[in-house]
C-alpha cells in the first residue's frame, strides 16, 4: 500500500492502491497537485528543457515586437538626453513624473519575486516550488528597468557617476543625507543580490541542462554551470548560501521600497511627507508585484507547455495571496487617506477633492474599481482563483491599478504645492509615452529569451519536493500530506 | 600508492543508506566517500555525517566588512565634505543607520557568494568523476580507495544493487591548479580595473575635456574684441568705448595727427606690420596667423572705433597696446592706418 | 599709465597692506513691503539682466518652461465690482533650514553659515531636480534646455554671473555676486560694510522701494530697524524651513497681499 512516505521505491514508481475508491482518490490527488505528481526525473527535465529549444513564430514575432520597442526607448532616451529634458511635459511645479511612477512600479513588481522565491522559501510554502524562478526573472529584469529610471529623469545623466562613491582627487563625495543615495545602494544591493541568488538556484538546472544539451547550448551550459556535478558537499554549500541569502534578501527587499518611498516622504510636498509612506509602498509592491507574477505565470505556461507545472493550485494560491494583499493595500490606503478627509488641512483638501470630485476623479475611481472592487468581489470565488484567464484578467486590472495610484501619488500631487499660483497638471508627450512603453516591451522581452536560455522552472526544487511528499490514509480517504523531513 | 574512484550508480535513496553503512563498516572513512545526486539529500536520510559548511562564518566577516565600508562611506563623507546642509548636525545618525545597514547586507551576501566559489573550488577545471545518468535521478556514491580495494568495493556496490559501477583514475579530479591562474587571472584584472579607475579618478591619467563653466557665454565673447555700439546707439555719456575708461573723443584727421601717427607707428606697430602696413614686418614670421594686413579689405571695414579697441583691448595674440598708448595717441595712429589705405 | 591701471596697483597694494582677516559673516535678509508693491514687474525684468537668466520663448512658458528667479504671483480676491488683484512677489527664501539642502545627492545646494545663504553649485548639479520638488515655494528653476542667447542679446550678459548649461537648477542669490564684490571692497579699503551698500537687482530697480535688503545682524540697518512691527509675516512659516524673507502685510483696500 502506497499511503505513506518511504524510502522504499522510488516516488514515481509507486503503484496505484488496490481499492478502487482509494485509487481513485489517489488518482484525483495526483492530478491536482504537482508534488504529488511524481514522474522520473527525466521525464521532469525532458518537460522543462524541450520546450525551450522549440521556437515557434509566435516566439519570433514577440521578439521583433518587443525588440522594436526596445530600441524605440534606447533612442527616444539618447534624443531625450541631447534635446534636454524640455521634451517632456514636465514644467517648473511638477519635476517628477512619468520616469518616476515607472521607477517606483518597476521596484514594486520587483518585490514580488523576492518574496516569492525566498520569504516562502524561509516559511517553507512548498507550492511555491515551480512558480519561484519565473518570478526571479521578473525581479531582475524590472529592477535592471528601475535602476536605469532615475538616469533616464536626470538632467545632465552623463554626470550620473558623482552619485557614486568613489575616491577621488578632489574629494567629492555624494551626499548620504540624500534619499536618493540611499536609493543608489538599497538598489544595487538588491539588484546584486537578487542576481546571485537566483543564480544560485539555478545552477543545479544548469548542470542537468548540460547534459542534455547539444551544440552551442551545451558550450554556453557547460560555462555557466561552473562544473557543478552535486555532491553533498556541494549541495550543502549550496544550502547554507541560499538560507543566508533568503534570510539576507528579505530585510533588504523591505527596506528597498521603504527607501523608495523615502524619496516622496522626506519632502515638505503635501499628500507627500506621510509617515506611512514606508510601509504602505512595501504593501503595493507586493500588491501588484504578485498580480505580474500571475501574468507572467499564465504566459509562460501557454508559450512553453508547462502545463504540468503550473496547475490550477499554483494560480489558486497566487489568487488567495492577491486577495489578502488588496486586502493590507486597502488598510494602509485608507489610513493615509483618512487624515485629509477628517480634518480639512487646505492643502490636503484640495488634494483630496481633486481626486474625489475634480479632473483626477476619472483615474481615481477606475483606481479604486480596479484595487479594491474588482479583486474583492471575484477573487473570494475558488472558481474565479482557478481559471487562468479570469485571474490573469483580475491581476491585470491590478496593474493598471497601481500603477494610477502611482501616477497620482507622483505626478498629480506633486502639482498641488503650498502656494495655489503653482499648481500644475502634467500632460504626458510622446518621449515619456515611448519610453515607457520601451520599458514594459524590455521586461517581456528579458524574461522570454531568458525562458528559452535557462529552464524557468527549477527542477530540481521540483523534483526535491516531489521526494519529500507524500500521502496518508486515514479511515477510508487519502489526502496529501507534507512530511518534515528535516 | 595510486588511489582508484568508483562511482556506484542506485536507483533511490533506501539502498544508497544501505550501502552506506556497508561502506562504513568495511572499514572505509567518511571522507572517501561521497554522494552525488541531481537533488538534495539530507545527510541523515543517508546515514551520512553533516556536513558543516564555513560559508555562514564568511558571511558574517562580510558582513562586518560591509558595516566598516558603509561607516566609512558615511562618516568619511561627514569629516570631508563639512558641508552644511539643511540645518542638520554634521554627523546624522538616521541617514548613517540606513547606508550601513544597505551595504553591511550586500557585503554579507557578496561574501556568501564568493565563499560559495571558493570554497567549492568553482568554476571546476577538469573532469572529476561523474555520470550522466545522475541527472536522471540516480544517485551516485563515489567511492575512494587504493586500488587492491577496488575489487572488493565494486563488489560490495554491485551486491547492494548498484545499476551500474564506473571505474576512474587519479587523473579524473578537479584541476586546482588551473582554478588558482583563472581565479587568480580574474582577480588582477579586477585589482587593475580599480586602479585604473583610480588613476582617473586622482587625475594622473588626465583627459583634457572642456569644462563648461570657462566656456560660458558671458565671459568668452567679451575676451574678443568687443563692437562698439552701432551708430543708432544712444550714448550714455558721450562716446564711452571702454568701460571704466573716461570718455574720449575721436581725434579729427589732421596732417599734424597724421605725422604723430606715423611716428607712433614706427615705434609700436612696425615691427609685425609692416612699413606699410601690410602684415609684412620682421617679427612676421614668428606668428599664425600672420599680422594682419591693415590696407586689406578687413580692415577697410572697420570702423574707426573697431580699430581704436582692437588697440586697446588687443586681439588674438596682438597685445593691448593700452600701456604704450594713450587715447589721444591711438587716434593719432589711427589716422596714420588710414591714410596708408588710401 | 592709464588709469584703470593706477587703480588696479593701488587696490592690489592696499590689499597686501590690510591684514588679512576672514570675511565677516552676515545675515542678509530681504524685507518686502507689500503695501507698496504694484506687481510692476520691473524686480523680475532686472533679475533676469543681472543673473543671465535665459528669455524663454512664450510657448515655453505657457508649457511650465519659464525661468523666473523672482515672480511676481497675483491673486485674484472678490467677486465683480469689489474683484482685486494682489500681489506677493516670490524668490528664494534662503532659508536657514533649507529643505532643498539635505535632500541633493552631490551635494550642490549647500549652505553658507558665514553669510546665511543657500548657495547652488551650478557645475555639481546632475539635474535630479529633487530640491525643487522639496522647495514649498517653488523658487528653484531648472534648465529644461540649454539656454540660447542669440544676436545682440550677448552683450547683455553679465560677465560676473556664469550662464548655466541645460539640466542645471538655478534660484536666486541675492545677487551673490554683487555680495562679493562689495565684501572685497570693503575688505580691501579696510573697513565694514556699510548699510545700503550691498544693493540686489530687484531692490534696486523696484521703483516703490518696496523691496529692502541688508544685514539684520547689523542693528542699525534699515532691515533691522523695520523688523518686529505688526505687519511681519513670512511665507509658510509653520513649514520651519526659517526663511530670511520677511513681508510686511499690506494695510490697504487696494494692492498688497494680506
Amino acid at each position: 500500500m502506497a499511503e505513506q512516505a518511504s524510502l522504499e521505491s522510488p516516488v514515481w514508481n509507486r503503484p496505484l492502491p488496490d481499492d478502487p475508491e482509494l485509487a481513485a482518490q489517489v488518482r484525483e490527488i495526483r492530478e491536482k497537485h504537482l508534488l504529488q505528481d511524481a514522474r522520473p526525473p527525466r521525464e521532469v527535465a525532458e518537460k522543462v528543457l524541450g520546450p525551450m529549444a522549440r521556437l515557434g513564430r509566435v516566439f519570433w514575432l514577440a521578439l521583433i515586437v518587443l525588440g522594436g520597442l526596445t530600441a524605440t526607448w534606447l533612442a527616444t532616451w539618447a534624443y531625450q538626453a541631447y534635446q534636454g529634458m524640455g521634451v517632456t511635459g514636465l514644467n517648473r511645479t511638477i519635476m517628477w513624473a512619468p520616469y518616476i511612477v515607472n521607477f517606483v512600479y518597476f521596484i514594486g513588481i520587483g518585490h514580488a519575486g523576492t518574496f516569492i522565491s525566498a520569504a516562502l522559501r524561509v516559511l517553507k510554502f512548498e507550492w511555491r516550488a515551480p512558480i519561484s524562478r519565473a518570478a526571479e526573472s521578473l525581479t531582475v529584469f524590472a529592477l535592471l528597468v528601475a535602476f536605469t529610471m532615475p538616469l533616464i529623469h536626470m538632467g545632465r545623466v552623463w554626470k550620473f557617476y558623482w552619485m557614486l562613491p568613489f575616491p577621488n582627487q578632489r574629494q567629492l563625495w555624494p551626499n548620504p543625507r540624500s534619499p536618493i543615495f540611499w536609493d543608489m545602494t538599497a538598489i544595487f544591493t538588491y539588484l546584486t543580490c537578487s542576481m546571485l541568488f537566483m543564480y544560485l538556484g539555478i545552477l543545479p538546472d544548469i548542470a542537468i541542462a548540460r547534459e542534455k544539451a547539444s551544440g552551442w547550448r551545451k558550450r554556453l551550459y557547460t560555462v555557466l554551470a561552473l562544473g557543478w556535478r552535486g555532491t553533498d558537499r556541494e549541495w550543502k554549500h549550496l544550502d547554507t548560501t541560499l538560507n543566508i541569502f533568503s534570510y539576507g534578501i528579505i530585510p533588504v527587499m523591505f527596506s528597498v521600497h521603504t527607501v523608495v518611498s523615502w524619496d516622496f516622504a522626506m519632502t515638505l510636498q503635501p499628500g507627500w511627507n506621510s509617515s506611512i509612506f514606508g510601509p504602505y509602498f512595501v504593501v503595493g509592491a507586493l500588491y501588484s508585484g504578485v498580480g505580474a507574477v500571475i501574468i507572467i505565470m499564465a504566459i509562460l505556461r501557454k508559450a512553453l507547455h508547462l502545463e504540468y507545472f503550473l496547475r490550477e493550485e499554483h494560480f489558486n494560491a497566487m489568487g488567495k495571496f492577491l486577495l489578502i494583499l488588496s486586502f493590507t493595500w486597502v488598510y494602509f490606503y485608507f489610513n493615509d487617506y483618512l487624515l485629509p478627509w477628517y480634518h480639512k488641512e487646505p492643502i490636503l483638501t484640495v488634494i483630496f477633492r481633486l481626486f474625489t470630485s475634480g479632473w483626477a476623479a476619472p483615474l481615481w475611481f477606475t483606481m479604486l474599481i480596479a484595487n479594491i472592487l474588482i479583486p474583492w468581489a471575484t477573487l473570494w470565488s475558488r472558481k474565479v482563483r482557478s481559471s487562468i484567464p479570469a485571474l490573469v484578467g483580475v491581476a491585470l486590472l491590478v496593474q493598471v491599478g497601481m500603477y494610477i495610484e502611482r501616477y497620482l501619488i507622483v505626478a498629480v500631487t506633486l502639482g498641488y504645492p503650498e502656494l495655489p499660483f503653482d499648481w500644475a497638471v502634467y500632460v504626458p508627450r510622446l518621449p515619456e509615452i515611448l519610453i515607457t512603453l520601451g520599458v514594459f516591451a524590455f521586461v517581456v522581452l528579458g524574461i522570454t529569451v531568458l525562458s528559452r536560455l535557462v529552464p524557468i522552472i527549477p527542477i530540481w526544487e521540483v523534483v526535491e519536493g516531489q521526494l519529500l511528499q507524500g500521502t496518508r490514509r486515514i479511515g477510508r480517504a487519502i489526502f496529501p500530506a507534507k512530511t518534515e523531513a528535516d | 600508492m595510486a588511489d582508484t574512484q568508483l562511482l556506484g550508480l542506485f536507483n533511490e535513496a533506501a539502498s544508497t543508506a544501505e550501502v552506506i553503512e556497508r561502506l562504513r563498516r568495511a572499514g572505509l572513512g567518511d571522507e572517501q566517500v561521497s554522494v552525488i545526486s541531481s537533488v538534495p539529500y539530507r545527510s541523515r536520510m543517508l546515514r551520512r555525517p553533516e556536513i558543516t559548511s564555513r560559508i555562514s562564518a564568511v558571511a558574517g566577516i562580510g558582513a562586518l566588512v560591509g558595516v566598516v565600508i558603509g561607516l566609512a562611506i558615511t562618516f568619511g563623507t561627514y569629516l570631508l565634505n563639512p558641508l552644511p546642509v539643511g540645518g542638520q548636525p554634521q554627523f546624522p545618525i538616521p541617514p548613517t543607520l540606513i547606508v550601513v545597514f544597505e551595504v553591511t547586507m550586500l557585503g554579507m551576501m557578496w561574501a556568501a557568494f564568493g565563499a560559495f566559489l571558493f570554497i567549492n573550488r568553482m568554476p571546476v577545471f577538469g573532469q572529476p568523476p561523474f555520470s550522466e545518468d545522475v541527472v536522471d535521478g540516480s544517485i551516485g556514491v563515489l567511492v575512494q580507495a587504493e586500488v587492491s580495494r577496488s575489487a572488493g568495493i565494486e563488489r560490495l556496490l554491485r551486491e547492494a544493487g548498484a545499476s551500474a559501477v564506473e571505474r576512474f583514475d587519479s587523473s579524473a579530479r578537479a584541476n586546482n591548479r588551473t582554478w588558482i591562474k583563472v581565479m587568480g587571472g580574474a582577480g588582477a584584472a579586477v585589482t587593475l580595473a580599480l586602479v585604473l579607475v583610480s588613476l582617473l579618478a586622482y587625475d594622473v591619467i588626465k583627459i583634457p575635456f572642456p569644462t563648461n563653466m570657462a566656456d560660458t557665454v558671458s565671459i568668452a565673447h567679451l575676451q574678443g574684441p568687443r563692437l562698439a555700439a552701432p551708430a543708432e546707439a544712444v550714448p550714455v555719456q558721450g562716446p564711452v568705448f571702454i568701460a571704466g575708461q573716461p570718455a574720449v573723443p575721436q581725434v579729427a584727421s589732421s596732417p599734424s595727427s597724421i605725422q604723430r601717427g606715423q611716428v607712433l607707428f614706427g615705434i609700436n606697430c612696425l615691427m609685425c606690420h609692416g612699413e606699410k602696413g601690410q602684415g609684412n614686418g620682421r617679427l612676421a614670421t614668428y606668428f599664425n596667423p600672420k599680422p594682419a594686413d591693415l590696407t586689406g579689405e578687413k580692415v577697410r571695414a572697420f570702423a574707426d572705433s573697431d580699430i581704436f579697441l582692437v588697440i586697446s583691448l588687443g586681439r588674438g595674440q596682438m597685445p593691448s597696446l593700452a600701456e604704450n598708448l594713450s587715447p589721444t595717441s591711438r587716434w593719432d595712429v589711427i589716422n596714420y592706418v588710414r591714410s596708408l589705405q588710401k | 599709465m592709464s588709469e584703470l591701471e593706477t587703480r588696479l596697483l593701488d587696490r592690489g597694494q592696499s590689499a597686501a597692506a590690510a591684514p588679512k582677516t576672514e570675511l565677516p559673516s552676515h545675515k542678509w535678509t530681504m524685507l518686502i513691503d507689500l503695501d507698496k508693491c504694484t506687481g510692476c514687474n520691473a524686480c523680475v525684468v532686472a533679475c533676469h539682466v543681472e543673473n543671465n537668466v535665459p528669455i524663454r520663448s512664450e510657448r515655453e512658458v505657457i508649457r511650465g518652461h519659464g525661468q523666473h528667479w523672482i515672480r511676481i504671483e497675483r491673486y485674484w480676491e472678490g467677486e465683480g465690482d469689489a474683484q482685486r488683484a494682489t500681489f506677493l512677489p516670490m524668490l528664494c527664501q534662503q532659508c536657514s533650514n533649507a529643505p532643498c539642502e539635505p535632500v541633493c545627492p552631490v551635494y550642490a545646494s549647500v549652505h553658507s553659515e558665514r553669510e546665511n545663504l543657500n548657495l547652488q553649485v551650478y557645475n555639481r548639479c546632475v539635474g535630479t531636480r529633487f530640491c525643487g520638488n522639496n522647495c514649498p515655494y517653488r523658487a528653484r528653476q531648472f534648465n529644461w534646455f540649454a539656454p540660447q542667447f542669440e544676436g545682440p542679446i550677448t552683450e547683455m550678459l553679465n560677465p560676473d554671473v556664469t550662464v548655466r548649461s541645460g539640466g542645471v537648477m538655478e534660484k536666486c542669490t541675492f545677487c551673490v555676486q554683487r555680495i562679493r564684490r562689495v565684501e572685497e571692497d570693503a575688505l580691501v579699503e579696510g573697513r565694514p560694510l556699510r548699510d545700503g551698500e550691498m544693493v540686489p537687482a530687484c531692490a534696486q530697480t523696484c521703483p516703490t522701494s518696496a523691496i529692502v535688503f541688508g544685514d539684520r545682524s547689523d542693528p542699525q540697518s534699515q532691515v533691522a530697524q523695520r523688523l518686529g512691527g505688526q505687519r511681519e509675516f513670512q511665507v509658510l512659516e509653520h513649514l520651519g524651513t526659517a526663511p530670511n524673507v520677511y513681508y510686511l502685510k499690506a494695510g490697504g483696500s487696494d494692492g498688497g497681499a494680506g
